[in-house]
């Protein structure tokens, strides 16, 4: 009986613990409602209230550019885009079709009918019919066979739209452009995919429907209204270059200084200058982005905004340069390197560039950097500014001046000192000499005549070398390359103007060995590269009684207005910059002037200048230019000239190069045509605005117009 | 001797009541208010359903179980044919990747829901058979291979489908049956060392024959499973909406949000908010009061069913009510524990309050079922050696 018992207990056990472990299960989820609901539950009530700050910035336009009389330069295009992002998942198609509907009353997608038309098609159009009318959707989910809901759910929705007929759809008027409208509205809010903002219109948004749309965006979930602006330059190619260009907001700002540009409080789609002013005034162009700050709640309603930064557009600059003066530079250039090449192909065959650099000597003003070059490959002539700075030559006798002041600074010579113009026969390399023997001529003579032995002796006068007929140099110092640089480079030859551009190339520095005759070449121009710019500012220096001055581009800026008429109030302004003052004595400086003054009257542009009536002072360059092409040797001249006018009172200071001329016609002189029409060209504009009343008071003028005005 | 015919249970009838109106409260806030031109459609299609089902529940309970017992091969085979032609009769439905279901015309029937209760069915016929008294290891052997070919077959159709839940709902069921039966002990413990075995076989592969795994585990159930281990790190669009349900259960803290005032609910951020997820509704807009309340009354439920097993002088009867608190309890303890996190996300419905007839309909037949048991049994004024205790 007992063992029985044992056995017949089994299952009321068993039922029990059954029973237990069903109670613990149940009792876990009590446990487990406790810790989600009491204990954790405070901070998950937190994380579904949430409100969500987000910041959203609006474009502002960038500052303008005006040359020097308050000619407008640079401009923006306004591109207004209205945009669609779809919220998570999505919205649904009824949902889609109010928006579109809400939508239509504020945008067109376009005026022309047929165009309108034209986007809407039959698909379109059964897509519209299914969610507009309430009953559609089921009419056209009965018409689907049991074979069709086999289908997923994709297949079963084409089945549908293939089911609705034209009868269908008709009961719409199709005629009517306000329907089509936000049919074609529908349709770009369809192609959107979820958290992604998707373009609905960004061509020919008119102010008011980008008004209208901005005002009621509360009203519109997922709509946006933007803007962006473009850079528009009124003057084409010309000064392009330097005006620079920034990238657009697909590429917003380079990979490669992101981490600058983000500690700047840039975001990753601004656009930034990346060449040119644009880059160089970046900071002033951008101005200060608008910064909304929105409020959402965890549904991504917006529920308040709030605007933390006030805009303000970028700052204008103004410029040194005379863009009607440049016009007229570029296509002097233009002209002349066109008419040489064109008229003696043969002789003209490696020549490709015309450079040219203008500057005002006493301001370091800008007033045209030009350049014209000939691409043989495509046989089309074009203007590339950049060369002005980019591109080092070597100049040949142009830059003599310095060499004769370096003499006399260094004691080798004096203001009067004579030596002897003769060929100089050193053993081991070939003879040296002038372009013709000159006998003994003094400093002045030296510079009107450009004498190259006179040069070789103050260099090897430098280098403490001994010079005997037809025996090695002795005693040459190659320190003597230091010492040469050292004073060269305080007229800006081989080191940096100072232009306000983000680059600058400063020239190639030819290596200090121990060779007399390369020291000889440097001292008549043929060892170092030198750019345009350089040689500007070296003749400036010289113009300027020996003050070195930063070129210049950007002359002012100015507080935006939001009127391209007038001028805001001046920001900063950037006067003449010192760099240095040459260490030669004014007199010094005083005998090379009249030097480059007897240049013109009576030396070796004579033929050239004499008979030009602004008072011009010069020194022209012809530099051996010989390169190789295919084993043979081939030889040019690099034709330069540097000058100023008036000479007693200088206002205009250039550099012209023309490298890799033939040559046979280095007297025909392509680079003095170019200097006599830029200097012709300065001083007629000059006199014809001061006839019209016209001068650099234009820009304040333009600037109190306003306060008069308001 | 005095005997006593037991009236109806009403307490349980009561407690299943409660439930239903819960879960009408719980479907129109979740879902039946957003029905586009009648907000009440679910409602009046769950009161439909329930009123059906309640029909059906009293004919079953008139009906004498203990009849049954020579039919239950035959509803067991009738089980299987259903299942088959999920898949192999043109009347199989696909919906969400798996196929589950037979059209029917009119009404959509999920074979597996019928099937759990034909299971139960015939293998408390099994069990009823073997008697009361203990077996041996030796002779529980026949007995457990015969259940497992009856469980195997359907269970392997229904993985197929696929249907993971309901699978595990019958592993659990069946196990739970032959825990409570006089199958030995030893026999129980090897079942539970294979069930180990299995698992830690399975956790193997992954880790070392991965591309077994794939075959035996497919892609969407590993998703889930790893979504449920760790749901920061795969937050798949399972684990972001179950996530979203549970921070919204843990919003409604004591005492709820209020009725359809719930925020996860109302912006959609729940999935199935009217099906298998209807408790992040309750959760969420009735508190911990609320689903507290609800675990209680589940509870409680199952308690009267205990209650009435340990009443029953049939073993047969005894057997039906165990498999059926074994299908009530697991689908409960996972449908909650799914909304909670203890659980990989599966599609079992919430018995009595998620939306759904054919849930509605079995769960009433089986609690059609418990009754006819309870109304069976004679209580005796004294205790009787022929009972079950």
């Amino acid at each position: 009986m007992a063992d029985k018992n044992k056995k017949r207990a089994q299952l009321p056990v068993r039922l029990n613990i059954l029973f237990l472990f069903v109670f613990l299960l149940f009792s876990l989820l009590i446990l487990q409602l406790g810790v989600v609901q009491i204990l954790n539950g405070e901070e998950a009530r937190e994380r579904v209230n949430q409100t969500e700050n987000t910041r959203a910035s609006i474009a502002v336009p960038r500052g303008l550019m005006y040359d020097r009389y308050g000619k407008l330069l640079l401009d923006n295009e306004p591109e207004r885009s209205i945009t669609y992002t779809p919220p998570k998942n999505g919205d649904t198609a009824s949902k889609r079709l109010e928006l579109a509907e809400k939508l239509a009353g504020m945008l067109t997608m376009s005026d022309d009918f047929e165009e309108l038309e034209s986007m809407v098609k039959e698909r379109d159009m059964k897509e519209y019919w299914l969610v507009k009318g309430k009953k559609h959707l089921k009419e056209a989910e009965d018409r689907l066979t049991n074979e069709d809901k086999e289908l997923t759910s994709g297949e079963q929705y084409q089945k549908m739209l293939d089911y609705i007929t034209e009868e269908d759809y008709n009961i719409y008027d199709w005629d009517d452009p306000d329907l089509l409208n936000v049919v074609a509205i529908k349709k770009e809010l369809d192609q959107a995919y979820e958290l992604s903002p998707h373009t609905i219109k960004n061509e020919g948004v008119t102010e008011t429907e980008y008004a209208l749309i901005s005002e009621n965006l509360a009203q519109l979930p997922g709509i946006d209204a933007k803007i962006d602006w473009n850079r528009v330059s009124l003057y084409g190619s010309t000064f392009a270059t330097f005006l620079g260009s920034i990238t657009s907001s697909d590429r917003g700002i380079p990979k490669e200084y992101q981490d600058y540009y983000l500690s700047l409080g840039y975001s990753r789609n601004d656009r930034v200058g990346i060449s040119g002013l644009e880059q160089q005034y970046e900071s002033f162009l951008r101005g200060q982005k608008e910064v909304i700050q929105y409020t959402t709640n965890n549904n991504g309603d917006i529920i308040g905004s709030e605007t933390v930064i006030e805009g303000k557009s970028g700052n204008d600059l103004i410029l040194t340069v005379d863009i009607e003066f440049q016009q007229e530079v570029d296509q002097i250039v233009l002209d002349e390197l066109k008419k040489y090449i064109s008229q003696n192909p043969s002789e003209n065959k490696y020549m490709e560039d015309a450079i040219v650099a203008v500057l005002d000597p006493k301001t370091g003003d800008v007033l045209a950097l030009s350049a014209a070059h000939y691409d043989r490959k495509e046989n089309e002539y074009v203007i590339q500014p950049h060369r002005v700075i980019y591109d080092a030559h070597i100049p040949g006798s142009a830059i003599k001046g310095a060499t004769m002041l370096t003499g006399y600074q260094t004691g080798v010579v004096a203001p009067g000192t004579y030596i002897l113009d003769r060929p100089i026969k050193i053993a081991g390399t070939p003879t040296k000499s002038s372009w013709r023997t000159m006998g003994s001529i003094n400093d002045l003579k030296a510079i009107e005549q450009s004498s190259n032995v006179y040069m070789f002796e103050i260099a090897m006068r430098i280098a403490g070398a001994t010079y005997r007929e037809n025996e090695p140099l002795r005693n040459f110092n190659s320190e003597g390359f230091q010492i040469m640089r050292n004073y060269f480079n305080q007229f800006g030859l081989g080191s940096k103007t100072g232009i306000d551009l983000p680059f600058e190339e400063t020239g190639a520095v030819g290596s200090n060995v121990q060779d007399g005759g390369l020291l000889l070449d440097f001292a008549i121009g043929q060892y170092d590269t030198y750019t345009t710019l350089q040689l500007a500012q070296y003749v400036s220096t010289i113009a300027n009684d020996g003050y070195r001055i930063r070129p210049r581009i950007v002359k002012e800026i100015r507080q935006a207005n939001g009127n391209k008429e007038s001028l805001g109030p001046v920001l900063e302004s950037y006067g003449p910059e010192v760099l240095n003052r040459i260490d030669m004595d004014e007199h010094l400086i005083k005998r090379v002037q009249d030097g480059f003054r007897q240049v013109a009257t009576n030396g070796t542009g004579s033929g050239h200048w004499a008979s030009n009536p602004y008072n011009v002072a010069v020194k022209t360059g012809t530099a051996q230019n010989h390169f190789y092409v295919n084993g043979v040797q081939q030889q040019t001249n690099n034709l330069t000239l540097v000058g100023y006018a008036p000479y007693d009172e200088p206002e205009i200071a250039f550099a012209v190069v023309v490298p890799k001329a033939g040559i046979g016609n280095n007297h025909s002189g392509i680079h003095h045509n170019i200097g006599n029409r830029l200097i012709n060209t300065y001083f007629e504009m000059k006199e014809a605005r001061d006839k019209a009343g016209i001068d650099e008071n234009a820009i304040d003028d333009m600037a109190n117009n306003i306060d008069e005005n308001d | 001797m005095q005997q006593k015919k037991l009236p109806i249970d009403y307490t349980m009838l009561f407690l299943i009541g409660c439930l239903v109106i819960f879960g009408l409260f719980a479907i129109y806030s979740g879902s039946g208010q957003y029905a586009s031109h009648d907000p009440t459609t679910y409602i009046k299609r769950q009161i439909m359903f329930f009123g059906i089902s309640l029909i059906v529940m009293a004919v079953i309970a008139y009906f004498d179980f203990e009849l049954l017992e020579r039919w239950t091969l035959v509803f067991y085979i009738l089980g299987i044919i259903m299942l088959l032609m999920v898949p192999f009769s043109p009347l199989g439905v696909g919906r969400n990747g798996a196929e589950r279901w037979i059209n029917l015309k009119y009404i959509e029937l999920q074979p597996s829901e019928f099937m759990k209760i034909f299971l139960v069915l015939h293998i408390s016929t099994i069990l009823a058979k073997a008697g009361k008294y203990r077996l041996s290891f030796r002779e529980s052997i026949p007995i457990t291979l015969k259940i497992g070919a009856y469980t195997a077959i359907p269970l392997f159709l229904i993985l197929k489908q696929p249907d993971l839940g309901t699978a595990l709902m019958i592993i659990f069921t069946v196990f739970a049956l032959i825990f409570t039966s006089s199958i030995s002990l030893k026999m129980v413990m090897t079942l539970i060392t294979m069930g180990l075995t299995g698992i830690g076989t399975l956790v193997y592969l992954y880790f070392n024959h991965f591309e077994i795994f794939t075959k035996i585990i497919a892609d969407h159930q590993l998703a889930r499973i790893l979504g449920w281990l760790d749901p920061t790190a795969h937050s798949s669009g399972y684990s972001y909406q179950t996530q979203q349900a549970l921070l919204g259960i843990g919003a409604g803290q004591l005492t709820g949000s209020g009725f359809t005032q719930g925020f996860q609910v109302q912006s959609g951020r729940v999935p199935e908010a009217q099906t298998d997820f209807i408790f992040a509704v309750i959760g969420e807009e009735f508190g911990f009061i609320g689903t507290s309340l609800l675990v209680i009354l589940f509870f409680l439920l199952i308690y009267r069913i205990i209650t009435i097993a340990f009443h029953a002088n049939s073993l047969f009867g005894v057997y039906i009510c165990i498999g059926i608190i074994g299908l009530f309890a697991f689908q409960i303890f996972q449908n909650i524990g799914m909304t909670l996190g203890l659980m990989p996300v599966t599609g079992l419905a919430l018995p009595f309050v998620s939306y759904g007839g054919s849930s509605l309909l079995t769960n009433m037949m089986a609690i059609g079922l418990v009754t006819s048991v309870h109304l069976r049994t004679k209580e005796y004024m004294f205790s009787n050696d022929e009972t079950i205790r």
